[in-house]
């Protein structure tokens, strides 16, 4: 059994060598819009680290015959993974499981041949420098079906060794480069910007042509699932590989369209502070109360590019918005000054959240309850006690709930249980006796990045909700 | 062709787990990894063992193995 992590580096090294530079597996700011909340490792380069700790015990040359691979969970940096030999027979077949956090992650089956073969040679199939940095594409999902292409073969091997040490020693560089090629198609060329690999199932021939290309097609594409399917072939290679469409960060609604819901002097007794205001719900109650006259100040933790341009939309229409940074888990000691000495709020809309959808059915996680609770407990208590500080006399601080306290989601127990204590303190701050009035609402679950799915489930609107929320139709 | 047998082996292939049982009654609550993944690949796996297409609604009310056979039954 191995372990490791894989850090922002280990990821950048592999897009290196494999030319696959999707920002998923690269940029933090990008990745936290998107299905998983953070970067997540290729899911090849997990593959080939399995290869790589499969074949240093295992000391004898090998050629893929037959490979198939199947992701079921994402590998987030800098979480534990682990890989694991299921199998290791006479019949040289090999089953390999990788796992984060102890859960099922991806099931790698190999059928190879031991010993040296032509395919060990071969260094004039493919290029041998690191392929340079190109376009990752994004395709419409309406122009999927006619997709095809080739990609050139690449492997460094200086590079690829320093990486995988014993796969340079025992494996047919050839099939490497294919394999880099597949990573490659998948995250650059078809599907691109939006793909999640899904799995892949090659037969590799014992007979290799010179074709320095990798060539594929979309064979199917199942909208029921934003599902993929490509044929590919190489020099010495043919199979299918299964990738996801994944959704792209939500669009909220623009400034002028939202202009009509509230009227022009509505809310222009408000100075609005909206914590986490630059997109998702923050950015929809900043809007509106820009729109209905407030003075609004939006914070960002580090999306400082979408903070920018909520506030140039906004003011470039009429609207009077500001931005600052401002992170919950360690509040400035200088938000005076950020918010400009003589501003003081009125209302605050505490939107802050970590990745939600993060737990595992059935399973309590210190570790996961402890992150939730330092945004929703603690980081909401801090933020209001440094308003408190500089002197705010805030009216109103509206706090977002769930309606998964009542649901009770069997793989959102983490989530449920902080909400409830942020309730708690709602509840205990306004029988503390001061003059604001804390109230929070269970929300449904509402469209936004963090309730995109690969399946389809009905997100609501979230207009309507803060409408309510900003108009004073609440309970607390 | 027993459809309960094939039907236990594409959940054995998709779990992999050589040694799963399921009976009518096997609830995806009960199923740690039957997630959102696995249900695709049980939906295109039991489709192009039973020649089958099932519609967006029919694949998202499936929440047990019961749940399959009345859809394989209805379409066969």
């Amino acid at each position: 059994m191995k372990k490791r992590i894989f850090t922002l580096k280990d990821q950048n090294d592999f897009a290196n060598i494999s030319g696959d530079y999707n920002p998923l597996h690269l940029d933090f700011v990008f990745a936290r819009r998107l299905l998983y909340g953070r970067p997540i490792a290729h899911g090849m380069h997990a593959v080939l680290w399995a290869l790589d700790s499969w074949l240093i015990n295992k000391k004898e040359k090998i050629a893929l015959r037959e490979i198939k691979i199947d992701f079921f969970a994402p590998i987030p940096v800098l979480e534990s993974v682990r890989s694991e030999i299921l199998k290791d027979d006479r019949n040289n077949q090999v089953k390999i499981k990788i796992d984060v956090n102890g859960i099922k992650a991806v099931i790698i089956k190999v059928f190879f041949s031991s010993g040296d073969f032509p395919v060990h040679d071969g260094s004039n199939i493919f290029n041998q420098r690191h392929s340079t940095r190109g376009e990752c594409k994004s395709i419409p999902v309406n122009s999927l079906n006619d997709i095809e292409g080739t990609v050139d073969l690449y492997l460094s091997r200086p590079k690829f060794k320093r990486m995988f040490p014993s796969l340079d020693l025992f494996s047919s560089p050839i099939q490497i480069s294919e394999l880099m090629a597949i990573t490659r198609i998948v995250g650059m060329e078809c599907p691109g910007m939006n793909s999640i690999f899904s799995g892949m199932s090659l037969i590799f021939s014992e007979q290799v042509n010179s074709v320095k290309k990798m060539s594929f097609s979309v064979s199917k594409f199942d909208e029921r699932f934003s599902l993929l399917q490509l044929k590919i072939n190489g020099p010495d290679t043919t199979g299918k590989i299964m990738v996801f469409y994944r959704p792209s960060p939500k669009q909220q609604p623009n400034f002028i369209d939202l202009k009509k819901y509230v009227s022009k002097n509505e809310f222009s007794d408000r100075r609005a502070v909206v914590i986490g205001g630059s997109r998702g719900l923050g950015e929809v109650t900043a809007k509106l109360l820009a729109a209905g006259g407030a003075e609004v100040q939006v914070t960002y933790n580090v999306g400082s590019q979408e903070a920018l341009d909520l506030v140039e939309e906004i003011t470039s229409n009429g609207g009077t918005v500001r931005a600052i940074k401002f992170d919950v888990l360690s509040p400035p000691l200088d938000l005076k000054m950020r918010l400009g000495e003589e501003w003081t709020p009125s209302h605050l809309y505490y939107f802050a959240s970590p990745f939600i959808f993060d737990g595992i059915q059935g399973i309590f996680s210190s570790k996961l309850y402890d992150r939730f609770c330092n945004y929703y407990v603690k980081g909401f208590v801090d933020t209001i006690q440094v308003f408190n500080k500089i002197g705010s006399r805030l009216e109103e601080v509206f706090y977002p709930s769930s309606v998964a306290i009542d649901e009770m989601p069997l793989d959102m127990v983490e989530y449920v249980a902080s909400k409830i204590s942020g309730e708690t303190i709602c509840e205990f701050l306004n029988r503390n006796g001061k003059t604001t009035n804390y109230f929070f609402t269970r929300l449904p679950r509402l469209d936004t990045d963090q309730t995109a799915t690969l399946s389809k489930v009905e997100n609501l609107d979230p207009l309507p909700y803060v409408l309510d929320i900003i108009k004073g139709v609440h309970s607390s | 062709m027993n459809t309960m047998i094939e039907l236990r082996n594409i959940f054995r292939e998709i779990f992999d787990d050589d040694l799963m049982s399921i009976s009518q009654g096997t609830m995806r609550s009960n199923l740690d990894d039957w997630d959102s993944i696995s249900h695709i690949k049980l939906v295109l796996t039991i489709e192009e063992k039973f020649e089958i297409r099932m519609t967006t609604d029919e694949v998202a009310s499936i929440n047990s193995v019961n749940d399959f056979l009345d859809i394989i039954k209805k379409n066969n």
